[in-house]
C-alpha cells in the first residue's frame, strides 16, 4: 500500500508553507508581483483603460477595443485585468489566514499583515471603481465549490476598503524605513485613503461626509510624513526612467526591474506610450497615445509641465539622437511623452518592454486632493491655497528660479465653485496620463459629456490624419462609467449579473 | 452383412470433435455425425475397403481409407481462416471462434503497404469503431486515435497502448512516442478491444480502449534475411488560391487610396493596370517542395526447436514539404526467446530507437495569428514596388508598420528558426513462463522503457525573433527524461472437465511506476551567431527549467472463461487498481466486466443452413475507468516562477502564485459500457460479417472546469459531467473472386458513432470552448457543448451575407441603417452597405452573445474504410480508400484571408468577388466589412472526404527466377500515398484538426500541408 504514496516534487504546498520571514516575504512579493503585470499597470490600467480627453488611441487600425469604448464583455484587456485583481486577492487572503500561524516577530507580522491588508484593498478599489459591484471574497478559495458568489453592493466594498486600509495603516511602517517607494507605508496608505474617501464623496456613492475624511488623511500625509515636492517637475519622471527613489515627492511607484540585462518584469511604461520612434538606442515606442488639442491648449504659456507631458519633438529613425520638433500646428502629431526611454537606465533597451517606474502616488496628488477636499469642506481657504499653489509654483519653475511665486499662483478670492473648476483642472495639468484622468472624470459625474464633447471635436476639428482620434469619445455612452463585467465571469460564475446597458 | 466402421475425431490439440460430417466418397450415401466425445460409427453396405470423407466448418476436409473393425483415430487440421487466427487479448490470446468481446483484428499485410513512418498514420479506415485522424501534415507530427468515441471532455481520449504487452497510458505525452519508435515492417499483429469485456483487464486505463500491438518475433526454420526498403517523393499539389497582383492592388487601393496612390501606383507613374502583366512572387513556390523520402530495414530471423530470435536495423528519413522540416529515425531491435526445458520458456526482446524531428509547427503561435507561418506564406506582399524592392530576401515589408503588424518573410523564418527534438528510446522486456503442470502456468514479465528527448530552440539573425524582438538571436536547449518500469504477473490455468466444461482462469497482479525530468536553460542576446546552441554559454541567461515528477499504479486481476459444450461461451473479468494519482479513499477503484457469446453455428437449427459456416452472437458489459490527470492534481500548490517576482529598490525579489487549487476528492472516472455483437460467416468463411452495437456512458468526468476568475484561479480538476456514446459498426470481408491466376479479396467497414452530453458542472446546460489561436479570439468561444447535444459543435453567428442598399436611407452621401434592420454588433451608426449582416435571433435588433448557436458539427456521421487486394499471376494491387461523412470544419482562414482590413496583406483569390459597389449583389464583405470578431457560418465548411489512400502495385518474381539470383523471394512496387482526395473543403486538406482536443475539434488555421507520396521499393528475402 506503501508504494501508492508518491510525494509531490516540484512544487510547494500552500499547508506548510507561509512559515518563515522569507516564506512571508516571497508570498508578500507574489501579491505586489500583480501590480506589475500588462493587464496592471504594466500597461491597461493607464493606457487603454484609461482613455479620456486628455489622449487618443493613436492606432487607427484599431477598430475594436475597450480603449475605444467599442467592445464586448469577452474583451481580453478586461478579462485579464479582473481575473489578475482577483488572484492578488486570493494571494492576499492566503497571507492573511495564515500569517498568524507563522513563526514571524509580532512585528514582523504586523507589517506583513498590514500590507496584504492594503493591497487587498487597493485591488478591491480598482475593480468597485471599474466595475461598480463586485464579488467580495474575504477567503482564499478553498474548493471548486466556491464559484458562485454574487456581486456585493459597491457601498459595502467602500466600507471594507476603508476599514481595512485604516486597519493597515496602523500596521505598516512609515515611509523613512524604506530607501525605495514600492513597498507599502503609512504614507502610502494615508494618501491612497485620500483617494478613496473623494471617490467615496463623488459619484456614484456620492457620501458627502467623506471630503472630511479626505481632508484628514491628505493632511496626515502633509504633517506626519517627511514629504515634499521635487522642485524640478520633469525630474520627477526621469527619476522614474532612471529608478532613482526620491521618497519625498514619489510616494508609490510601481516598480519594473532591471535584472542583468533581461527583464522579467517589464513594464510597458515609455513603450506603449512615450514618443513614438523606432530608434533603438533611444528605446523603442509605439507612441500610441497622442495628446489632444484640448489638452495642449489647457496650459499655461509658461507652464513647463506642458511639453514635458506631451512630447515637442520626436528622433530620427537612424542610430543617432537628434530631435526633430514639431511645428507649432502639429499638436494631434504629439506623444505621451512623460516617460522617454532616452533617459532609461537600463543597459539594454528592449523592443516591447522598458524598466521604467510607474507612479501610483505623487506628493502633488495628495496636495492637490487635499485642496480639493478643503474647498469641499470649508472653501476656498488659505490651507487650500496653500496647498494647490505649492504645486502651481513649482509647475512654473518658481524653485529653479523660473519663474516668481507670484505669477505662479492661482488667483487669489475665488468662490468653492470656481476653486472646484481650478483644482479639477490643476489635476488634468498635474497629474495627466497617471492613469487618474478617467477615474477623476467619473468621480466628479462628468465623464459622459466630457467624453461626448472630446469626440466631437476630434472628429470636427483635427488634422484630416487624425479625425480617427474622435472614435472614443463618439463612442462612450452612459453605460460607459463602468466597464461590462467579464465574460469569462459571467458566463462560469451563476450568481452574477452583468452591469446596466451591456 | 454390414461393416461398421468406428473411431474418434480430435482437433490438433487431441480435443474431440463434435458434429465432424463422415460419409463414404463413392457409392454410399450412409452419412453420420460425430456425437460430443468426437466417436461416430458408420455402416458400409459391404465389407469392402473404403474412403471416408470427414468434414466440418473450420477444418481441412480428411479422406482416410478404412478397411477393419479396428476402431480409427482420425486427428483434423484446423483450416486457417480468419475464425481461427489467434487474437491477442490482455494477459493472453484465444482464437477468433472463441472471443466473446469485441476485438478487432489489423490486416498487417495491408497496413504495411502503406509508405508512412509509423503505423499509427496507416490504421485510418482499417478498423471499424476506430477513428483515426492526422492533425496536419507535418513529418512527427501527433496523431489522433479515438475508439467509439470521446469519453473525456477536458482529458486525454487517447487508447491504451500495449506494445509486447508493456502499457503507454498516452504515447503523445511521452518523452519519445514509442509509436514513433516501431517501424511498422517490425509489426506482426495488431489488436483493438473496444468493449468493456476485452478491455476491463486493463481495468483503470481501459475505458479509452486498448490497442495491443505485438512485434514479429523468430519463427522456427532456417535464417532469413530480409530487406525492405522504399525511395520516394511528397508533394503537395493543392495550392491556396490568392489574389493576382492586379487585385492585390485594387484591394489596396479600396482600402487606402492615398497610401496605394503613392506606394504602388508611384504617385501617378504606374496605373492599376500596368499590374496586370506583373507575375508576383508565389510565397507558397518559395517555402514548399517535392520532398524525398526513404525507408530501409534489414532483419535476420529463425530459430530451432529451443531457440528462435530475430534481429532487425531501420532507418527512415522523411523530409517536411516545407523547407526545413523532417522526420528521421534509426532503429535496432532484437528478439530471443528460449525454451529452457519442458516446463520453463524465457524471452527477451528490446527496441533502440534514435528519432529526429525538426521544422517550426506551422500552426502553432504564442499570441497573435499573424505569427503562423502559413499565414505569412499567403498574405504576404505579393508584388514588389520596384526594381529595387528586393522582398524575397528582406525579412520584413519595409511598407509594413512593425508596431502593429508582425508578419515576417516566410522564407527566412522557415529557414533561420531551429525547432528540433532529438530523442533516443529504448524499451525492454522479459518475460519467464513457467509450466507446474500441462494446466497450470506462471508467468513473470517485467519491462522498462527510457525516454531522452532533447528539445532545442534556436532563433537565428534573420529569424522573426532574432531580427526585432527583445532577445535577438537567442537559443535553449530542453532536455527530458522519463523512466518507467512495470511488471505483469499471470498464473494461467486452462482445464477440461468434463467433455462439456472447458476453462480458462487467468490471476494477474501487475505493479507500474515511473517517473519524469525536465530540464532546460535559455539564454538571449549571443553575441557569436555562427556558433549556434555552442554559444548559448555566451549569451546572457534566461530562464531555467525544472520539473520532476512521478507517479506509481497497482493492480490486481482476474478473469475466468467458461466455454460450455462449445456453444456457450461465458468470460467474467474483474480488476482491483490503485493508483497514486488519487488520495485516501479515492485512491483504489474497482472494474467488473461480464460478456456471454453463443455460437449458434454449433446448433441443430443452423446446421441445416450449409451456407452459414459460422455464427455467434455476444453480449457483454463492464466497467472501466480512466485516471488521466495530472500525476499530482489533487493537490494545491503555490509555485515560484520567474515572472512572479517583483522587485522593491533594484533588488528582485522571488514571489509565489497559487498554481493550482487541488482537490483532494478526485477520483476515477468510469465508462459503463455495454455490447452486443453479431458474427456470421458464409460459404465456409469465404464472406465474414461483424456487427456491433454500442453505448457507453462515462460518470464522474475528471473535468479541468474553468473556475469564475474572482475565485483567483483560472481551472481546476472536478469529477462533473456525464457523456454517452453509442454506435453501431459494421465490418464485411470476404473473396469475391478467386481463380488459379487471379484473387480478389476485399473488406469493408463502417461505423457510426453518435456523442452527447449528459450533463455538466453546476447544472450548467451548456459550456463554451474557445480556441487560442490569436488576438482576442481566445475570449470568443468558437465551441459549445450542450446538454444532450455532442461535446463539441461549433457556435457563432448565422451568416446573412452583407448589408445591401435597401438596408439603409441615404441621405446625401452617407447611408444610415434603417431602423427596423439589425446592426451587426458594431456601433449602430457605423454599419455600411457591404459590411457582413448575421441573423438576428432574438429579434432585438442588435447582434450580441444572445445570438450564438449551434453552427456546425465536427464529428462525422460514419467514417470507415474499403479495401481491396487483386492478385493476378505475379501481379498484385492493393487499392485503400477511406473516408469520413458529415463533419464540418470551421476554416479560421478565411477569417484572417477573406477579410480585407489590413493593408497590404494579402488575400484568397474568392475575395476578389467581395461586395463593392460596382458588385453589390456579393455575399463576401466588403472591405473593412467584417469589424466584429465572431465565428459564423460562412466559415463553416464541409469537411466530409474520401480518399484513395493508398495503391500498390507489385510484382513478384517468380520463384525458379528468384532462385537463380539466390534469393528466396523478390517483389518488387510502386505506392501511391495520399494520391486523390475527394472533397467540398476548400482548404489544403479536409483531415485537419489544429490545436485538437475532445472540445475544439476540427479546427483549420495554418495547417501544415498533406503530402501525396509516391515510392518504389522492394521486399526480399536471402
Amino acid at each position: 500500500k506503501k508504494f501508492l504514496n508518491t510525494t509531490p516534487t516540484d512544487f510547494l504546498s500552500p499547508v506548510n508553507y507561509y512559515q518563515t520571514d522569507d516564506q512571508i516575504n516571497t508570498a508578500l512579493t507574489g501579491i505586489y508581483d500583480i501590480l506589475g503585470k500588462t493587464g496592471t499597470y504594466g500597461r491597461y490600467l493607464f493606457f487603454e483603460m484609461d482613455v479620456a480627453d486628455d489622449a487618443f488611441v493613436a492606432l487607427p487600425s484599431w477598430t475594436q477595443d475597450v480603449g475605444l469604448y467599442n467592445y464586448d464583455p469577452s474583451d481580453t484587456k478586461i478579462n485579464t485585468c479582473w481575473a489578475l485583481l482577483y488572484q492578488g486577492i486570493n494571494l492576499s487572503n492566503l497571507v492573511l489566514e495564515n500569517i498568524d500561524k507563522s513563526a514571524l516577530t509580532q512585528a514582523n507580522k504586523n507589517v506583513a499583515k498590514g500590507q496584504a491588508l492594503f493591497l487587498r484593498a487597493y485591488f478591491y478599489f480598482i475593480l468597485t471603481s471599474n466595475w461598480g459591484d463586485v464579488p467580495l471574497r474575504l477567503a482564499s478559495t478553498k474548493s471548486v465549490n466556491e464559484n458562485n458568489v454574487p456581486r456585493t453592493p459597491y457601498k459595502v466594498v467602500y466600507q471594507q476598503i476603508v476599514a481595512d486600509m485604516e486597519q493597515a495603516a496602523d500596521l505598516v511602517n512609515p515611509i523613512t524605513a524604506y530607501t525605495y517607494n514600492s513597498r507599502i507605508t503609512k504614507s502610502v496608505v494615508w494618501g491612497i485613503l485620500a483617494r478613496v474617501n473623494l471617490k467615496m464623496a463623488g459619484a456614484p456613492l456620492r457620501d458627502a461626509s467623506r471630503f472630511a475624511e479626505a481632508k484628514k488623511w491628505a493632511g496626515k500625509v502633509m504633517t506626519d510624513a517627511p514629504h515634499a515636492l521635487n522642485p524640478d517637475y520633469k525630474q520627477v519622471f526621469k527619476n522614474m526612467c532612471q529608478h532613482i527613489y526620491d521618497t519625498k515627492e514619489s510616494i508609490w511607484e510601481v516598480e519594473f526591474s532591471i535584472k542583468n540585462g533581461t527583464q522579467d518584469e517589464g513594464g510597458s511604461v515609455g513603450v506603449i506610450n512615450g514618443i513614438g520612434t523606432s530608434n533603438a538606442t533611444v528605446g523603442y515606442s509605439y507612441g500610441a497615445k497622442h495628446a489632444t488639442q484640448r489638452y495642449y491648449n489647457l496650459f499655461g504659456t509658461n507652464d513647463l509641465r506642458r511639453d514635458w507631458s506631451i512630447g515637442p519633438y520626436t528622433y530620427t529613425s537612424s542610430t543617432s539622437s537628434v530631435l526633430i520638433y514639431y511645428t507649432a500646428a502639429q499638436i494631434y502629431n504629439r506623444c505621451d511623452a512623460k516617460w522617454r526611454r532616452e533617459f532609461e537606465s537600463s543597459t539594454v533597451k528592449f523592443t516591447n518592454t522598458s524598466a521604467i517606474n510607474f507612479p501610483l502616488l505623487r506628493y502633488a496628488d495628495v496636495l492637490l486632493m487635499y485642496a480639493e477636499a478643503e474647498n469641499e469642506v470649508n472653501g476656498a481657504t488659505s490651507l487650500a491655497y496653500n496647498a494647490i499653489n505649492l504645486v502651481r509654483e513649482r509647475a512654473y519653475g518658481v524653485g529653479l528660479g523660473l519663474s516668481t511665486a507670484t505669477a505662479a499662483d492661482l488667483t487669489a478670492g475665488m468662490d468653492k465653485d470656481t476653486f472646484r473648476e481650478a483644482v479639477r483642472k490643476e489635476r488634468a495639468l498635474e497629474l495627466g496620463y497617471e492613469g487618474l484622468r478617467r477615474f477623476d472624470l467619473i468621480r466628479w459625474g462628468i465623464f459622459v459629456s466630457t467624453m461626448k464633447s472630446i469626440g466631437n471635436e476630434i472628429t470636427t476639428t483635427a488634422p484630416s490624419g487624425y479625425t480617427y482620434g474622435g472614435v472614443s469619445g463618439n463612442n462612450v455612452s452612459n453605460r460607459d462609467t463602468l466597464f461590462a463585467i467579464p465574460s469569462k465571469e459571467t458566463s462560469l460564475n451563476s450568481s452574477i449579473v452583468q452591469n446596466k446597458g451591456w | 452383412q454390414n461393416t461398421i466402421f468406428r473411431g474418434t475425431v480430435t482437433d490438433g490439440n487431441g480435443e474431440p470433435l463434435a458434429g465432424v460430417t463422415v460419409k463414404f466418397k463413392i457409392g454410399n450415401a450412409n452419412a453420420t455425425n460425430t456425437d460430443a466425445d468426437g466417436r461416430f460409427n458408420i455402416a458400409a453396405a459391404t465389407g469392402k475397403p473404403a474412403v471416408l470423407v470427414f468434414s466440418i466448418v473450420g477444418f481441412t476436409t480428411k479422406e482416410v481409407s478404412v478397411s477393419g473393425s479396428t476402431p480409427i483415430k482420425v486427428v483434423m487440421q484446423q483450416s486457417s481462416t480468419q475464425m481461427n487466427e489467434v487474437v491477442v487479448i490482455g494477459y493472453g490470446s484465444v482464437q477468433r471462434k472463441d472471443l466473446t468481446g469485441s476485438v478487432s483484428s489489423v490486416s498487417i499485410n495491408d497496413l504495411q503497404k502503406a509508405p508512412v513512418k509509423s503505423f499509427d498514420e496507416a490504421l485510418a479506415g482499417r478498423v471499424a469503431g476506430v477513428q483515426v485522424n492526422s492533425f496536419e501534415g507535418q513529418p512527427g507530427s501527433a496523431v489522433n486515435i479515438v475508439i467509439r468515441g470521446y469519453n473525456s471532455i477536458t482529458q486525454n481520449n487517447y487508447p491504451l497502448f500495449v506494445i509486447d504487452g508493456f502499457p503507454f497510458e498516452n504515447p503523445t505525452n511521452s518523452a519519445v512516442n514509442p509509436l514513433n519508435t516501431l517501424d511498422p515492417n517490425d509489426i506482426e499483429s495488431i489488436d483493438v478491444l473496444k468493449d468493456a469485456s476485452s478491455t476491463a483487464i486493463y481495468g483503470a486505463r481501459g475505458a479509452n480502449g486498448v490497442i495491443i500491438v505485438t512485434t514479429k518475433r523468430g519463427k522456427l526454420g532456417a535464417p532469413v534475411i530480409a530487406y525492405n526498403g522504399y525511395y520516394g517523393w511528397q508533394e503537395n499539389k493543392k495550392r491556396q488560391q490568392l489574389l493576382s497582383p492586379y487585385e492585390f492592388v485594387k484591394l489596396q487601393y479600396e482600402i487606402d487610396p492615398i497610401t496605394t496612390n503613392s506606394l504602388f501606383l508611384q504617385n501617378g507613374a504606374r496605373t492599376l493596370d500596368s499590374y496586370k502583366d506583373v507575375a508576383g512572387i508565389n510565397w507558397e513556390d518559395q517555402v514548399t517542395r517535392v520532398a524525398p523520402m526513404q525507408n530501409h530495414n534489414l532483419s535476420l530471423s529463425g530459430g530451432n526447436d529451443k531457440t528462435r530470435y530475430s534481429i532487425s536495423l531501420s532507418t527512415v528519413d522523411q523530409q517536411g514539404i516545407i523547407i526545413n522540416s523532417a522526420f528521421k529515425r534509426n532503429q535496432g531491435r532484437f528478439t530471443i526467446d528460449q525454451e529452457e526445458s519442458d516446463k520453463l520458456k524465457v524471452g527477451l526482446n528490446a527496441t533502440y530507437a534514435y528519432v529526429d524531428n525538426y521544422g517550426t509547427p506551422t500552426s502553432a503561435s504564442s499570441s497573435t495569428n499573424t505569427l503562423t507561418l502559413l499565414y505569412n506564406v499567403w498574405a504576404y506582399r505579393p508584388v514588389a514596388l520596384s526594381g529595387s524592392d528586393d522582398l524575397l530576401n528582406l525579412p520584413r515589408d519595409p511598407t509594413v508598420d512593425p508596431t502593429t503588424d508582425f508578419r515576417f518573410n516566410p522564407v527566412l523564418s522557415a529557414q533561420n528558426e531551429l525547432r528540433r527534438n532529438t530523442g533516443t528510446n529504448l524499451i525492454a522486456n522479459g518475460y519467464a513462463e513457467y509450466a507446474f503442470t500441462k494446466e497450470l502456468k506462471l508467468k513473470l514479465t517485467g519491462g522498462i522503457s527510457n525516454g531522452s528527448r532533447e528539445d532545442d530552440v534556436f532563433n537565428g539573425a534573420l529569424s522573426r525573433v532574432g531580427s526585432s524582438g527583445n532577445y535577438k538571436v537567442s537559443g535553449g536547449e530542453t532536455y527530458t527524461n522519463s523512466s518507467v518500469w512495470q511488471t505483469a504477473n499471470t498464473l494461467t490455468y486452462i482445464k477440461r472437465f468434463t467433455k462439456d466444461h472447458l476453462i480458462n482462469a487467468v490471476a494477474g497482479f501487475t505493479a507500474e511506476s515511473g517517473k519524469t525530468n525536465i530540464f532546460g536553460g535559455y539564454a538571449v542576446l549571443l553575441p557569436n551567431e555562427s556558433l549556434g546552441l555552442s554559444g548559448l554559454d555566451e549569451g546572457t541567461p534566461n530562464s531555467i527549467t525544472s520539473i520532476t515528477s512521478n507517479y506509481t499504479q497497482t493492480s490486481f486481476f482476474g478473469r475466468l472463461n467458461y466455454n460450455y459444450k462449445g456453444r456457450y461461451l461465458f468470460t467474467a473479468t474483474g480488476r482491483e487498481e490503485g493508483s497514486s494519482r488519487f488520495l485516501n479513499s479515492h485512491r483504489w477503484g474497482f472494474f467488473p466486466s461480464g460478456a456471454f457469446a453463443w455460437k449458434f453455428d454449433e446448433e441443430k437449427f443452423a446446421r441445416s443452413m450449409s451456407f452459414l459456416s459460422t455464427g455467434k452472437l455476444r453480449t457483454s458489459y463492464g466497467v472501466t475507468g480512466n485516471n488521466q490527470i495530472g500525476n499530482f492534481a489533487p493537490y494545491a500548490s503555490l509555485n515560484l516562477s520567474s515572472t512572479s517576482g517583483y522587485s522593491f529598490g533594484n533588488a528582485t525579489v522571488p514571489g509565489v502564485y497559487a498554481s493550482s487549487l487541488g482537490n483532494s476528492d478526485l477520483k476515477w472516472e468510469t465508462t459503463a459500457q455495454t455490447d452486443i455483437g453479431l458474427d456470421l460467416g458464409f460459404f465456409k468463411d469465404r464472406l465474414l460479417f461483424t456487427f456491433d452495437a454500442y453505448r457507453k456512458i462515462t460518470d464522474n468526468l475528471l473535468l479541468n472546469r474553468d473556475l469564475a476568475p474572482s475565485t483567483g484561479y483560472s481551472s481546476a480538476y472536478q469529477n462533473i459531467g456525464k457523456v454517452q456514446n453509442q454506435g453501431l459498426e459494421f465490418t464485411l470481408s470476404g473473396t469475391p473472386v478467386k481463380t488459379k491466376n487471379f484473387s480478389w479479396d476485399a473488406s469493408f467497414n463502417i461505423s457510426f458513432n453518435r456523442n452527447k452530453v449528459l450533463a455538466l458542472a453546476d447544472n450548467q446546460n451548456y459550456m463554451t470552448s474557445s480556441q487560442y489561436w490569436g488576438d482576442d479570439w481566445v475570449n470568443i468561444p468558437g465551441y459549445v457543448a450542450k446538454v444532450g447535444q455532442p461535446i463539441a459543435q461549433f457556435y457563432g453567428l448565422i451568416y446573412d451575407g452583407t448589408y445591401k442598399y435597401d438596408d439603409f436611407i441615404k441621405t446625401g452621401n452617407t447611408y444610415t441603417l434603417k431602423s427596423n434592420i439589425t446592426a451587426n454588433g458594431e456601433i449602430r451608426a457605423n454599419v455600411q452597405p457591404g459590411d457582413a449582416k448575421y441573423r438576428d435571433l432574438n429579434g432585438d435588433l442588435v447582434i450580441d452573445e444572445k445570438d450564438k448557436v449551434a453552427i456546425g458539427h465536427p464529428y462525422p456521421v460514419h467514417v470507415g474504410g474499403f479495401s481491396n487486394n487483386f492478385t493476378y499471376r505475379s501481379f498484385d494491387l492493393g487499392v485503400f480508400m477511406q473516408w469520413s461523412y458529415g463533419n464540418d470544419i470551421i476554416n479560421a482562414n478565411r477569417l484572417a484571408m477573406e477579410s480585407g482590413s489590413i493593408y497590404n496583406t494579402n488575400q484568397f483569390a474568392s475575395y476578389a468577388n467581395r461586395w463593392t459597389p460596382n458588385n453589390p449583389t456579393s455575399d463576401i464583405p466588403a472591405v473593412k466589412g467584417q469589424v466584429l470578431k465572431a465565428y459564423s457560418t460562412r466559415i463553416i465548411e464541409d469537411g466530409s472526404f474520401l480518399r484513395l489512400k493508398t495503391v500498390s502495385l507489385g510484382y513478384t518474381l517468380p520463384g525458379k527466377f528468384a532462385g537463380k539470383l539466390k534469393l528466396k523471394s523478390f517483389r518488387a512496387y510502386i505506392t501511391a500515398q495520399n494520391l486523390y482526395t475527394w472533397t467540398k473543403y476548400s482548404g489544403y486538406d479536409p483531415e485537419v484538426s489544429v490545436r485538437n482536443s475532445a472540445l475544439t475539434p476540427g479546427f483549420d488555421y495554418s495547417a501544415y500541408p498533406r503530402a501525396r507520396t509516391i515510392v518504389l521499393g522492394i521486399n526480399t528475402t536471402f
